[in-house]
Parts: structure tokens; sequence; C-alpha cells
């Protein structure tokens, strides 16, 4: 009878992920597959060198430390681990398909052995390669020290089960749950956009904290005012210099006393509140145990052993059974399976049909007639646009501006900088330029984001300069509307004059357009091919790359005319000729109106250019993905 | 009679693989012509070639009377042209509804004809009920069915079929050659690629079959069938004999 697994099917799986990856960078080109290696030499070497590292921290210096500094080490260790393995995690749920199993179990293995495989795969990561052997080191150095330490291996050990079959049961629920296409790539945000909150929330804490010790150092004030109040006699001669440098010594005695009890509290608070954070959080086990063992006491070691192995037994049995549930067809995410649902009688359906025909909601859209434009230009623009709300990923695109907004919101609040007013417009231009910046990605790659649906422009008869006017226009809602908030935020910020405020919107529109003939030209010259629901490009070449980066680069340059308008002004008020007139408004009016001219030419001739290169873009957009 | 398709010396080349050896294709109008070949044999190539999705590597193409090479008269050719692609190329976050008015409005179609087409379309492909899905959620055959729901609403003079009834439900299937077969009594034509060869027999009036790239032969179908059936002529042109008698003697043996 055949097992659920064998070595031979061990061998056979390690093999085929073995092959997918070799073949996967062959496909690469050279370039990019020296690259790989080197970093995969990078990260072996790395692994060695932590073990190294941490083998002699754990032998050598930790050997007097106080339980504190265990902690501290095995909680930044823990951390960097959980870090690094949450973005294995991501960017694998942004490639992973559902679960593999009908690649698998029409062959002699068994759901279980599929399962076995499976888990044994996940286990394959950059970040277990690096840390694994960091903390293993870190532990070995530890036991090299006392037995008591000992309680740390298999409590490491429990840790990585924990860590590792948590995770695989998350990536077993979020794949069955995916098996809906429309939900999967949903999914692939929410989760994105949670890590992405995640790791910004420490800089956020940073800022409110600074901010908070900035008010709050209260000690710092009283020495102060102290040294005021000295330095005040002194002058009224209410003191002799000797008084006055004795008087002194012993404030600041005094003050550094102080700050030595306060430090020592703060010290007892963070050991307290880690202790209770270790506690309260099953991966900081593994460092109070540590902790615990290095005063002596393996018992909270294997406490944890018992806690973490536990837990990750019942995670491995949990995914165990999303698997079964998955393959035998009665996983329901929670819910109750729901009837089909009745299908629109055929009467219904015909509703729909010539004569009496009323479009869906949906399509209402589609049939808008958009003014000054062609025909085509508009219904690229709008199908693009109608897409580009659906599209998942593009939201998440979307999010980068809204969290840049966010950091630099806050840094400028806190700074207590008045900018003159003539630098203003040039803070929103900069925050224009900035939501800009955040785009390259998907307009100067936008026929790679249309993937084999690029094929549809190759087929049709439409002049090209109208797809590039209708695809620039698609993405320009979007761009111009989170443009007129920072704008707006600025303005609040630090109040404009009326009229730059005003020049700040057909600034706007000369920027946007700037922007788009420049990203035309990168999607026609380097598309990169970018895999369904996901905003990375895949397969990418070098220069390609490149010449993204020196988008990023010029952007300056390119968006550079805007500028001019302001510039003029300042130069007739700096020479005296006249102040306090609209001289930017009128300008950038007048320079708007020209650029719209002058970008509506330029398509036309980029147009001509992406027909004649349209068979090399669907090449790449379109290759086929391992 | 003119020509819908003509070509020649079209020849492709993948690096040194040849994919295409210097076809001389003659497609009539108003004909309903089956492109035939074993798999690898360069069909799906010569009609990417031929709806401009691909650049030859020589030699020439003319589409409903215009030259190919030429980038304003491929546009013209192509606003007369359908095509069901090899792997379909929708947009996934479109419904099937807006999908199609996107192509109706592309191709210049008047909006109230793109809607009662569209009401038309949905319910002969059986996708009435789905037309409020994404097509990134639809199954094979449904894709397929609303790619040939787009090729056809711009009304066009000539249709590229790359294997339309793969995947596709008997139903749909009978409904799909009746209206093909009304479509060519019109007076217009159709292009077509298919492994089915009954399908092939039923339905083309001209057939041509391309092997390792060349073309080996082209005539009407009872010309090329010469009171035999089309497949045994097929496999014959295809060079298939000695392989169909080739035998696995261990899997004559018994069984395990």
């Amino acid at each position: 009878m055949t097992r659920a697994v064998n070595g031979q099917h061990l061998r056979a799986f390690f093999w085929l992920q073995w092959r997918l990856r070799v073949n996967q960078l062959k496909k690469g080109g050279a370039a990019n597959a020296i690259l790989l290696a080197i970093v995969a030499g990078a990260a072996v070497l790395l692994a060695l060198i932590l073990f190294v590292v941490f083998f002699l921290v754990g032998w050598l210096s930790m050997a007097d430390a106080e339980p504190l500094v265990h902690l501290i080490v095995w909680d930044a260790l823990v951390a960097a681990f959980i870090f690094f393995w949450m973005i294995g995690l991501v960017t694998q749920l942004q490639r992973a398909e559902a679960l593999a199993l009908e690649k698998f179990l029409h062959l002699p293995v068994s759901l279980a052995g599929v399962f076995v495989l499976n888990y044994l795969s996940s286990l394959l990561s950059f970040s277990l390669i690096v840390f694994g052997p960091a903390m293993l080191g870190l532990a070995l150095g530890s036991v090299a020290r006392g037995p008591a330490h000992l309680a740390t291996l298999p409590l490491l050990a429990a840790f990585l089960l924990m860590v590792t079959a948590l995770t695989y049961q998350f990536r077993g629920w979020l794949a069955s749950l995916m098996v809906n296409k429309r939900r999967r790539r949903t999914i692939i945000v929410v989760v994105t956009t949670i890590f992405i909150l995640l790791i910004q929330l420490p800089n956020l804490w940073n800022l409110t904290r600074s901010r908070n010790t900035h008010r709050q150092d209260e000690l710092s004030q009283q020495r102060a005012k102290e040294q005021a109040e000295i330095d005040r006699a002194l002058q009224a001669r209410e003191l002799t210099p000797q008084q006055y440098n004795e008087r002194r010594t012993e404030l600041t005695r005094a003050y550094q006393e102080k700050r030595r009890v306060q430090r020592e509290e703060r010290w007892r608070d963070a050991e307290r509140i880690m202790r209770i954070i270790n506690l309260c959080v099953p991966p900081g086990w593994l460092p109070l145990g540590a902790a615990a063992a290095s005063e002596g006491n393996p018992l909270p070691g294997l406490l944890g052993t018992l806690g973490l192995a536990l837990i990750g037994t019942a995670s491995l049995w949990r995914a165990y059974r999303t698997t079964v549930r998955f393959h035998t067809g009665s996983f329901t995410a929670g819910k109750q399976l729901r009837p089909e649902a009745t299908p629109i009688p055929a009467a219904a359906a015909n509703d729909h049909a010539p004569g009496t025909a009323r479009p869906a909601a949906a399509g209402l859209l589609l049939e808008k007639k958009l003014p000054w434009i062609s025909e085509q230009a508009a219904i690229v623009a709008l199908a693009g646009f109608r897409g580009l709300l659906r599209a998942p990923e593009v939201k998440l695109l979307l999010l980068s501006p809204i969290i840049m907004a966010v950091v630099f919101g806050a840094v400028i609040l806190r700074s207590e900088m008045t900018p003159p007013l003539l630098v203003r417009p040039l803070i929103a231009v900069g925050a224009l330029s900035m939501m800009l910046l955040t785009m390259v990605q998907l307009v100067g790659n936008q026929f790679g984001y249309d993937r084999a649906g690029f094929k549809i422009f190759v087929l049709s008869p439409a002049r090209r300069g109208d797809i590039l006017i209708g695809k620039n226009l698609a993405v320009a809602p979007m761009a111009l509307g989170m443009g007129a908030l920072a704008v707006v935020f600025v303005q609040a910020a630090y109040p404009m004059r009326l009229d730059h405020f005003a020049a700040a919107f057909p600034q706007m529109i000369t920027l946007y357009l700037l922007f788009c003939l420049a990203a035309n030209c990168l999607s026609i010259l380097a598309p990169m091919q970018v895999a369904a629901g996901t905003l990375k490009p895949s397969h990418a070449k070098m220069v390609p790359v490149l010449l993204h980066f020196a988008l990023l680069l010029l952007l300056p340059i390119v968006i550079g005319p805007a500028l001019v308008p302001l510039g003029l002004e300042a130069l007739v008020e700096w020479q005296g000729w006249a102040t306090g007139l609209p001289i930017c408004l009128a300008l950038s009016l007048l320079e708007c109106v020209g650029i719209v001219y002058f970008y509506r030419w330029l398509a036309g001739w980029q147009g001509v250019w992406l027909q004649s290169r349209e068979l090399k873009i669907l090449e790449v957009v379109t290759a086929k993905a391992e | 009679m003119s020509l819908a398709i003509e070509t020649h010396r079209l020849t492709r080349y993948f690096d040194r693989f040849c994919a295409v050896d210097a076809i001389e294709l003659r497609v009539e109008r108003g004909t309903f012509y089956g492109f035939l070949g074993p798999n690898g044999a360069g069909k799906s190539t010569t009609i990417k070639m031929l709806t401009g999705l691909l650049a030859p590597t020589d030699g020439d193409m003319f589409v409903l009377g215009k030259d190919l090479r030429d980038p304003r008269q491929a546009l013209e050719a192509k606003s007369r042209v359908g095509v069901i692609p090899e792997d379909l190329a929708l947009f996934d976050n479109l419904t099937a509804r807006e999908y199609l008015t996107f192509i109706g409005r592309m191709y210049l179609v008047p909006r109230d004809t793109i809607r009662a087409r569209i009401g038309e379309l949905l319910a002969l492909l059986d996708l009435a009920n789905e037309e409020k899905k994404l097509t990134l959620e639809y199954s094979h055959g449904m894709k397929k069915k609303l790619a040939l729901a787009a090729a056809l609403l711009p009304n066009p003079d000539l249709l590229f079929l790359d294997e339309p009834f793969e995947g596709v439900d008997a139903v749909t299937s009978r409904a799909i050659r009746d209206l093909l077969t009304g479509f060519v009594a019109r007076g217009s034509t159709v292009f077509l690629t298919s492994h089915v060869l009954e399908i092939v027999e039923k339905l083309c009036t001209h057939v041509g079959i391309i092997v390792k790239g060349e073309l080996v032969e082209q005539a009407s179908l009872d010309a090329i069938r010469q009171g035999s059936s089309l497949e045994d002529r097929f496999l014959e042109k295809a060079g298939a004999d000695a392989d169909v008698n080739r035998k696995l003697t261990w899997l004559e043996e018994n069984a395990p």
C-alpha cells in the first residue's frame, strides 16, 4: 500500500521546487541569475556569520549579563525574524495561487502527504535561513555557559514550530478564501495594507514620542530655570563667583542624580512593560524563557516550550482540517453554505433585449461622452478608470501618497517654521510632485498593467495617440483629486496668497500633463510585465528598471516648466517692478492652455511611436510567467 | 472573386526556428476557411500575423485588400475585422456588458446599436445572467463566448477565430455554428482554426493544411476530401500514418 509520504516523494518534491527556481532564474537572463546567486551566497554567508557572532555573544558577552539584557537581545532577534518572516509571507501571498492540491492529488500521494510536503516547503525561506542559525547560535552559546540554558533549545524549536505553523495555517485559510478570484485580490490588498500600516506604526509612534519628550522634559526645564536664576543672581551680585560655581556644581550634581533616578525608573518601567508584553504575546515566551534561564530558572522555558508546541501543533491541525475541508468542498470561510442564486428567468433576461433595452447601471459610466476628445480616447479613459477603481493593486498603490501625506504632514505640522509667502507655493508644487512620484510605477508602465488586455489595443482600429490620451485621462481623476487634496492641505498648514492658491490648480494640470508625456515615453520604451493582481514587475530586465529609476531622478526637470510662472513673479517682485499682482496665476493659466495643446500634439506623435513598438510591448507584457 | 486574405511568402522565425515558412494563403471573400494543422504547425503564429499581433519576419499580407505592412492601412483593416485570439485578451476588471461597450465604442459603433447588440449577443451566448460578473470570475468557456461576442459586435467583414469551440458547451456550440453559417451566407468571411475535424468538415467550404510551417494543401473542402474523409486526408498530409501504427509493446503485455 502506498504510504502517505515517503522519502522519494520528499526528494521529488524538493527537486521540483529546485527545478522551478532554476528555470525561473534561466528565464530572467544571465544578469538576473548572477545577481540572485550573489544574493543567495550572501544569505548563506550571512547566516554563518550570524551563527558565529551570536554564539560568541551568548557564550562570552552575555555570561554575566542581567536577565533584562537577555530579554532585550532575544526580543530584538525575535522581532527581526518575525519582521522578515512577515515580509516573506506578504510577498508569497501576492504570488501564491490557491492551494495547489490539484497539481499533486492525481499522483500517488495522500492528502496528508501533500499537506506535509507543502508545509515543509514553506520552511525554505530567506528569514529562516538567516535568522534560524542566529537564534540557534545564541542558544548554543548560552548553553555553553551553563546547563540551565539547555531549556532554551527546545524552546527555540517550539517557537519556530509555532511561527511556521501559525503562518502556514493563516496562509492556508487565506488561500482557501482566495479561491474566489475577486476576493483573492481584495485579501492580498487588505493583508498588504495592514502590514504596511503595522510597519509605519513605530514611525508614527516615534514622531509622537519625540514630540512628547520635547514637551515633557520638565527636568531639563527646571534645570534651565534654576541655572537662569543663579545667572541672574550672579549678575545682580547677590552671589559671588565662588558661590556661583559652588551653586552650579551643586545644581549639576542634583540634576544628574535626578536624571539617574529617572533613568532607573524608566528602565524598570521598560522592563516591567517588556515582561508583560512578552508574557501576553506567545512569540515573547522565547525571550522570557531565555531570560529566566539566565537566572538559573528553567521552568518558564519549559512551560513556554509546552505552550508554543501546543499552539504550533494546534495550528498545523487546524491547517490540515482546512485543507481537508477545502478538498472535500465543505470549506465555507465560517459562513453557511448558500444555495446557488436563482437564475434570472429568460423573460427577465430578455428585458435587456433590443428595443426595450435598458443598460445595466454598471454600463452607464462607459456610455458617457467626454468633451474635446475622440470617441475612442473617451472609451479608453472611461474603461481604464473603471478598471483602475476595481483593481485592488491600484488601490494599494494609491495608499502610498496617503501614507506619505500622513508622515510628511506630521513632520510639517510638528515643525515650527513659517516659510515666506513666496516659498509656500513651492511647497504645494513639492507636494504635487510627491504625488506624481508615487504614480511613476503605474503610469510609467501603463501597458504592463493591461497585461493580456493590451492585445485589445493592438487589435483595435483606434489611433494610438487616442489610446495614450485615454489612458492618461483614466488616471487623471485619481492623480488630480489627490493633488487637489494636497494643495488644500498645504493651504491649511501654510496659508498662501489667494492667487497663489488658485494658481496651484492650473499648475497641477500642467504638472500632470508633462508627467504623462514622460511616463508615456517610458511605457512605450521600457514596458515591464506585471503579474496579475500585483504591483510587482515580474522577470524585469535591467534596462527597463534603470529607465524607470531615471524617470524618478529626472522628474524635477520634466516638471520644471510648471515653476516658470512662479519664478517670473518672484523675479518681478525681486526687481521691485510690481508687487502683489497675480502674475503667477495669469501665467499659470496661459501655460496650462499651452501645455494642453502641446500635450495633444505630442501625444499624436507618441501614438505613432507606440504603433511602431506595440508588438514588442505586447511580447513583453504578455510573456508567460512561471 | 476578390480575396479576403492574401499572403506572399509569409515567413516567421523564432530565433532559428522557422514557425511559418513562406506560405501563400488565398482566402476568397464569402468563404468559411478552416486552417488545420498538428500542434505546433504554425496555425496560431499565422493567425497572429494576419491580425497584427505578431510581425512577420518576411513576406507580405493583405487583409480585405489592405496591406498590413502599412500602419495606416493596417488600422483600416482592423476596423473591419473581428478576432478571437488564442488567449482571449479580456480586461479582468470589467463586466461583460462593460467590456462589450468598450469594444463597440473602440470600433465607433453608435451607442444605441451597441446597447441593442449587447443584449442580443449576451442572450444568444447564454451570458445574460452573468453580465454583472467581472470577466476574471468567468470560466474559460464563458470567456470564450464573451470573446466571440466582442468579435461579432462591430459587425465585421472578416472573422479570425482561433479554436472558437474549445471549452464551449454543446448548446452554445450549436448556436455559434448557426450564427457563423449565417455570417458567411451573407457574404462575410470566417478564418478558423480548430482541432475538431468534424466541426471543420461540417462548417467549412475551404480548407488549408499547415504542417511544420509549410502550407501543404489549400483548396475547397470537396477537392481536398476527394471522396475520402477529411480526417484521413488530414492524417495523410500531416504525415501521421507512421505514428498511428507505432506500438508500445510494454503496454500490450499483461497488466501489472
